[in-house]
This record gives structure tokens, sequence and C-alpha cells, in this order.
């Protein structure tokens, strides 16, 4: 793109810079690491690439948008005045035009909401006593230098209407004898749409289109001309917002608008790109939970399938039991043969008992022993220095001599015989007898063991034995009815077949859920990663495409921003998506943040202005050039303000009279400096606008 | 040292272990004397600290040291008399359970022989080891005028019998076990007198139809488990021997 010096003139066509689908993927591709090459195709990177409008034919100029002429009839119907007709005739000129109607509540919006209603259909604005009262609306207007009317008509039957080439009076029952009849319409919704496609391709703003998530899906959805209107409109300085207010925002729709204001490239191709990626991993977040959900369901649903699958198997074991019961055919002898059987094991169990216990006894004992053997040491050793002083028989001392015997020559003190003397062998040999007391306890321990398990197994088979002493006793009394199902085993085997079929039926549902979401999610995560990198690659491609157009609108921003006294920007940028970024002193702020409605009021004209300017630069903006205000500088605005503003609208309307077209609506006297006096307007009914 | 040769009612202990246990147990449960038993004409002439009677009082602890099962059992029954020692089922509970899971009944029982009136073992031995190292005297007196009238017996505890027991437990570590025993016996069947202590034991069929100088069987753990379900309602989960 040719370097460009002043705002104004002609930008060099950008239309050869696009990139070309193929070399879009191929370069998204090239930017990937090896092994996401290998894991991501070019192919679907192309896929994603295909899905995405690249080239936008750009104008050489935007097609202007100017109103001529408006008339609309009806009767109004007033509490003081009783039923009055209407006959409203006003044209408007090029540049700044005031309509100028000193009183409130007088009708002036209405004028610029019939307009409005003209120019797209749309006339939820009118207060409801108002839009009864007009029957009929004639709008001339240019586009370019082209010049057409719209007609509508509101009957009893309905809306009916025609657009024309031309300016013409005709009402809709003649269209069909004109000529000039370019389209009729009918119905409110025909209305708005035929408007709506109508003014798109003349406006050449047919390819606006945007994508929205809803859901798990990414709706397409086009601007509508209603909303794109809302651009052309500033209808209350105490609003907060720059372009769009919140309700038709959604969808970054102000950001798409701007764009096309400003002629951005590849607006909608990121736009889309992002939304997707949104859908996208909103898609896989929702894979995965989906995933999760039926693994961890499968899972709970074997539990009870096998649950179920083993009730069944006890029921068919049993039955079986039954059925080998009766082959078998046991008699009365065969019963009394168990018994004695069982009479055996049991006197064997009893036995084997009985000796468990002899076994614990004598384990307790050999523990016993040894501890005192063991005691025995220690008691000893501690009792050393205790010498016997009195003699257990007699209560008599002992005497020292005896005690000198008993040391010298081993006699004891209290009976003179030969003592014994305790040795440390002694001690010893005690301590080995503890040892071997203990050793033989622990093998009557393992010993035990044995009975233990021995007991174990002859009480099982007593019980065994029992149960098919039982069996037996059933068989005998019953017969064949033993081995048949009881009404409750058929009843709980209904019920578990039932289950298990309908557990089964969940488990396969559940299963494809798993397999349905696995796949999707992983096919989401790599498209998402894809889209990714497609919109790092547009942005880059999008930025150096835009780069001259932003510079101009900045340019031009501040340039009337500077003109009209704006000190609260200094620094206007715009992203590739139409994301505004005021800066006042390097420092970020928000339209919404400046507090002072007169000073919004600049900045937003400032900023429209620039915007309608850049439209009339080649190959610049889009802008049709058409802007309505109603009721500038509203209460809030100090009298110096309003009238600054309406000297500034005066400069306008001098330098750009033919560039651009402004309606304005207001009460406020000195606002009819705004304009030349030939282009200010006042009422047409007495007091009232119409 | 053979139990084969020893008359009936002879431990086959060395006499120093049942000397030394005994003392521990006259020595935590023997009070001070009062008017009546000092004017007794078996009081010692030596010097004594506190006393201990009757015989068969001194037989039934000594018996409850020896049968951990029986211990662990009588707890139970504390609980289920409403013994106020025992009020607390979740402290009585601990306490069983702690005897059990150590194995106790197998490990810590010294069985002992039935006699005419239940367990009892001959204490002349310990008697006499007591009175000529001058720990515990002993005497006996007839309480009333009738020949047919038993005598009782008196253990009298001197200061030198507490000095023994006390250094027993600092340095000797069965004697250290013993000690702590004796003291849960206290704390929970300090109050009951003799007479109901001995009662308690004579309640089990095992102890009761044990053959005379046969060893007393110890207390099956189907028994005690039994008993803990229905006073508690909770399994006692106690392992088997």
């Amino acid at each position: 793109m040719a370097e460009q010096e002043t705002p104004g003139a002609m930008v060099a066509r950008p239309t050869e810079d696009v990139l070309s689908p193929d070399a879009l993927a191929e370069r998204v591709h090239a930017g990937m690491s090896a092994r996401k090459r290998q894991e991501i195709p070019i192919e679907l990177v192309r896929d994603v690439v295909s899905k995405l409008d690249l080239v936008k034919p750009r104008r050489r100029r935007a097609t202007q948008l100017r109103v001529a002429r408006l008339r609309f009839t009806g009767e109004k119907h007033l509490i003081e005045s009783g039923p009055a007709p209407i006959h409203y005739d006003q044209s408007f000129s090029p540049g700044v035009n005031v309509v100028l109607v000193p009183d409130n509540d007088v009708g002036k919006s209405s004028i610029l909401k019939t307009i409005k209603y003209a120019l797209t259909g749309d006339d939820s604005d009118y207060d409801g006593d108002v839009r009864s009262w007009i029957h009929q609306v004639w709008l001339h207007c240019y586009i370019d230098q082209a010049p057409f009317t719209v007609h509508l008509t509101r009957g009893e039957t309905g809306s009916v209407g025609y657009i024309a080439s031309g300016h013409v009076d005709r009402e809709a029952d003649k269209a069909q004898e004109m000529p000039e009849i370019l389209e009729t319409m009918a119905g409110v919704d025909g209305i708005r749409e035929m408007l709506h496609q109508f003014f798109f391709k003349r406006l050449g703003i047919t390819g606006l289109s945007w994508t929205q998530g809803t859901g798990t899906r990414a709706e397409e959805r086009t601007t509508s001309w209603r909303t794109f209107f809302q651009a052309l409109l500033i209808p209350d300085s105490s609003d907060h917002y720059l372009l769009l207010d919140e309700k038709h925002a959604m969808g970054n729709q102000d950001g798409l608008l701007l764009s096309v204001f400003l002629g951005l490239s590849l607006v909608e191709p990121l736009n889309a790109l992002l939304v997707e990626a949104k859908i996208s991993r909103k898609e896989q977040k929702v894979s995965e939970e989906e995933r999760a959900r039926a693994e961890a369901q499968i899972a709970e649903l074997r539990l009870e399938l096998n649950a179920a699958r083993e009730g069944l198997h006890q029921l068919d074991a049993a039955q079986h039991a039954r059925l080998a019961a009766y082959e078998s055919g046991p008699s009365g002898q065969q019963v009394l043969e168990l018994r004695s059987k069982k009479a055996v094991r049991a006197a064997e169990t009893a036995e084997l008992e009985r000796r468990r216990e002899e076994l614990r006894t004598k384990i307790q004992r050999l523990r016993s022993r040894a501890r005192a053997l063991r005691q025995a040491v220690d008691f000893r050793r501690h009792f050393t220095g205790l010498e016997v002083t009195l003699c257990p028989n007699c209560d008599i001392g002992v005497e020292d001599a005896a005690v000198e015997r008993e040391r010298e020559e081993h006699l004891c003190r209290l009976c003179g015989k030969p003592a014994h003397e305790a040795s440390p062998d002694e001690s010893e040999a005690l301590l080995a007898e503890a040892d071997a007391l203990d050793a033989q306890a622990e093998q009557d321990v393992r010993t035990r063991e044995h009975l233990n398990n021995a007991i174990r197994e002859a009480r099982a088979e007593l019980e065994q034995l029992d149960r098919e002493e039982a069996g037996m006793r059933e068989v005998l009394r019953g017969g064949f009815g033993y081995v048949l199902p009881t009404a409750e085993e058929r009843e709980k085997r209904s019920k578990l077949e039932q289950q298990t079929g309908a557990l089964g039926e969940r488990i396969a549902r559940a299963t494809a859920v798993v397999e349905r979401y696995g796949a999707s999610g992983d096919d989401a995560g790599l498209r998402t990663q894809v889209q990714e990198r497609v919109r790092s690659v547009l942005r880059q491609e999008a930025e150096r495409m835009n780069r001259t157009v932003l510079t101009y609108l900045s340019e031009l921003t501040e340039e009337v921003a500077t003109r009209i006294g704006t000190e609260s920007i200094t620094d206007l940028t715009c992203s590739p998506l139409g994301k505004l970024t005021l800066r006042k002193n390097d420092v970020p702020v928000s339209f919404g943040s400046i507090r002072n409605p007169g000073e919004r009021l600049r900045v937003k004209l400032a900023f429209f202005l620039a915007m309608m300017r850049l439209g009339r630069i080649e190959h610049a903006g889009r802008h049709p050039g058409f802007l309505m205000i109603d009721q500038p500088g509203s209460a809030e605005m100090v009298e110096e303000d309003f009238v600054e503003l309406a000297r500034i609208l005066r400069e306008t309307d001098r330098d750009y009279a033919d560039e651009l077209q402004i309606i304005c609506f207001t009460a406020r006297r000195p606002f009819a400096e705004a304009s030349a006096p030939g282009k200010v307007y006042g009422p047409q009914a007495g007091k009232y606008a119409f | 040292m053979s139990t084969t040769l020893l008359p009936p009612g002879v431990p086959d202990r060395p006499v120093e272990v049942d000397a030394a246990r005994l003392l521990l147990v006259v020595n935590q449960f023997a009070v001070p004397p009062d008017e009546a038993t000092r004017r007794l004409r078996c009081w010692p002439s030596h010097p004594v600290a506190r006393v201990l009677t009757p015989e068969y009082y001194l037989q039934k602890l000594d018996f409850l040291v020896r049968y951990p099962a029986y211990l662990a059992y009588e707890f139970i029954e504390l609980y289920r008399l409403g013994v106020p020692s025992a009020a607390d089922a979740d402290v009585v509970q601990t306490e069983v359970r702690n005897l059990l899971s150590d194995r106790e009944p197998e490990l810590r029982t010294d069985p002992f022989r039935r006699f005419w009136r239940g367990a009892y073992e001959s204490l002349d031995r310990v008697e006499a080891w007591w009175y000529a190292h001058g720990l515990v005297f002993v005497g006996h007196e007839r309480l009333g005028a009738q020949a047919s009238v038993r005598r009782q017996k008196y253990f009298f505890l001197t200061a030198d019998g507490e000095r023994i027991a006390r250094s027993l437990v600092e340095e000797v570590d069965h004697a250290r076990w013993y000690a702590e025993r004796i003291a849960l016996i206290q704390r929970y069947f300090g109050e009951l007198t003799p007479a109901q202590l001995k009662s308690l034991q004579y309640s089990h069929p095992s102890y009761r139809d044990a053959q005379l100088n046969e060893y007393i069987p110890d207390l099956a753990m189907e028994e005690i488990e039994r008993n803990f379900a229905e006073t508690f309602g909770g399994r006692l989960g106690a392992p088997h021997g």
C-alpha cells in the first residue's frame, strides 16, 4: 500500500495484497512445529480457511446518502384541540440542517423517527399515539447522485409501500402504474426486509455479516439495516456509548459496524474465527464433561449388572443343587447313614477340641514355669543383700556368731546344717531351663495351630453335612416339587432378567456417548488449535492492511477534535475487529468515563465526523455521510458549551457541506447558529413541528 | 524342682517368686491397724506398719493377678453389677480389650491349684521366708470362744517389708509388671469386701467344678465374648488361642 502524507488523498487500492486461502493455509501450516505438522494435516487447515471470506471488494469511495425531502400526512389527536390533519413537508440541504421547534413534546423527535421509519421500516421508536397519527410518508433521498423515493402507507389492512427511482409523490395504490417503481412492499416485515436489501445493496454493505455463539452452535447473523442505522443516529447526548447501545452491541456488532465504516480488511473472517474458536472450546468442554459423565455411568451400571448376574447365578446354583439332590434319590436309609457320619465327625471334632484345650493348658503351664524361673533369677539377685535376721520358728534374732559361722563354714545360721549357696551356674541353669520351656511352648503352639485348622475343617464339614441332611429331608418331604422354582424364585428371576436386559441397553447407549464425544472432543481440540493459528496470521495481515486507514482515522479525529475543542482525547486507535481505544495523555480512557455530557457529545461528534470524512476518501471508509442528531445539548449541557457546539456545527457545515449531511432536531434557540439561516427550519403547525 | 514330688497344695515355683509377688499384694492392700487389731494376742513383738486379713482375701487377690482371663471377665461383671469403680462402659471395655489383645491369658496365666474352698496354695514357705527376713509377720487369731470357730490369719507388714516392696518395683521389671497389675485390681476391686470378692469367683462353673488339687482351668474366650456381648451389646473382637 502506497504511503500517504495527508488525509483526504486517495489511498492505494489494497485488494492485490489480500492473502489467498491456499497461501494462508500454507503459511499457517508452515508456522507449526514439525510435531504439530504431523498431528495437524494441512487439509484441516485448508478446511478451516475455506470457511472464511477473505476477500472483500473495496469501493473507490463510500456511497453517500442524503435526505432531500420528507413529507408525511395523517391525523393527529391532541386532547386540547381534538383531531387535526397532518401535512408535513420539509426539504433538506447538504451539510448541517437544523429543525428548531422551541418547545418540548411538540413532535421534533417524531420527525427524526419518521425519517428513520422511511429509511428502515422500523417504527418502534414512535410514541404509541404518534404512530397511529402518521398514515403516509414520502422520503426523497439521494444515494450518491441518484434520486430515490421511499413511500410507506399505513391502512386498515396493513402497511404497504414502494421504492421508486427519482422523486415522486404518488400514493401506494398507484404504484403499479408508475414506470419508476423499483420495488413494492407489503406488511411490516416485508417493508423492513425490502428496505434492508435496497439500502444494503445501494450503499455497498450487503456483505456485512457476523457469527454469534448460541448454546453449542455458531449461528451466522447478518447485521440488519436497522442496526446499521443506529450508527447514523445520535439519539441523545446523555448516552454513554460511542456507537451502539448495549442491546445492539452484542456479538461485537459495534466493532463490526465500525470496521465497515472504516473499511477495515479481514474483519469478518477474524470475527468468524473468534466465535468458531469459542464454540469449539465449548464443544470440547461439553465433550469432555459428557464423556466423563458417560464413563462414570458405565462403571456404575456394570456394577449393577454384575450384581444382577450374580443373583441369577445363585438362583441357578440353588436349583441345580436341588435337582442333583433329587436325582440322586435320597432314601430314609441314606439320611440315617448321613446322620451317622455326622455323629462320627462331631465326635472327632470334640476330641480335637479337647486336645486343643489340653494343649492350651499345657502351653500356659510351660510359659508360667519358664516365667517363674526367670523371675526367680531376678528376684534372687535382688534379694542377695537381704539378710535373714529372725528365726521364723522361735522368733529369736540370729546371733552374730551364727552369721559368722555361716560365712566361714557355710553352716545355716538358723539350724546349723550345711547351707546351700546359690552359684552363678545355678542361675544359668534356671535360665536355660526357662528357654527350653519356652521353646517347648512354641512347639506346642504350632501343634495347636494344626489342631485349629483341623477343627475348622471339621466344623465346615459338619455344616455341609447339616445342609445335606436338611436338603435330603426336604426332598423326601416335597418330592419333585422340591426341585421346581418357588413362586418367590420365579419372581426374583424375572426381575433380575429384566434388570439385566435394561442395564445392557443403558451401557450400550452410554458407550456410544463415550465414543461420540471422544471423537468429537479430539476433533474439536485440533480444530480449535488450527483456528487460533489462522486467526493469529490473519491478525498480522489485518494490522498490515489496515494500518493506513486507521492512521487516517486517528489523524482525522484529532484534527476535528482540535477544531471543535475536545481535550478529552489525545489519541485514538482501533483494532482490526473495530475495538476502539481512546487515550488521554497516553492513558487509556473509555467513552463512558467522560463525565461532561457536552464533552461526550463533542467526542462523539468528532469521531462521527472523522468517519464520515473518511468515507469520502478513496479506498478508505464506507460511511454514507449521513447523520441525525436528536436534542443536541440536553438539559445537562451548560449554555456556553451549547453555543460552542452550535459554532462547531456551523464550521462543519461551512467546511464539509459537500461531503456530508447532518440533521439536528432541537428546541433550543441558540442552536439556530449551528447552520446557515436557510438551513434552519421551524415548526409547520403553530407551535408543533407538524 | 519336680512338681510330682510336692504334696498337694504346694506350689512348684521357687519361694522367692511367690514371696515377692505376694509381698507386693500385701503392700498394696494392707491397711493401718486399728485399736482392735493392736489388741490381738497374735500382735507381733516387732514393729508393724500395716495389716492385711484374712488369708483367703490374699489368695483371691492373687488369683486375679494370676488369671488375666478371669480378671477381664470380672471387669465386665463389676460394670454389670453397677459397682461405682466400673461405671464407665467405655473405660471398662477398653480395659477388657487391652487385657485380651495382648494375649495375656496365654502368656501371663500362672495356674492355681484348687483346694477345698477354691483357689488356694499353701503359703507356709512364703510366710517363713518373709518372717526370716523381717518383711511380713503372720499371726493367727480365733475370733470367738468356741473351738469350732476357725482361726483367722493376719499378715503384719513391717517397714522393711514396705521398703523392699518399693525397691523391687524400682529395680526389677517383673515386679514392676506385678505392681501395675495389682494397682489395676485395687482400682476396680478395692471397694469390695473379701467376701464379695470370693463370691464373684465362685460363680464360674469351671472354677467351681475344678477337682481338688487340680489346676483351675482358665476361662474360655467364648465365655468372655458372650458376657461382653450381652453386657455391652457389641463384639469383643479378641484373638483366640
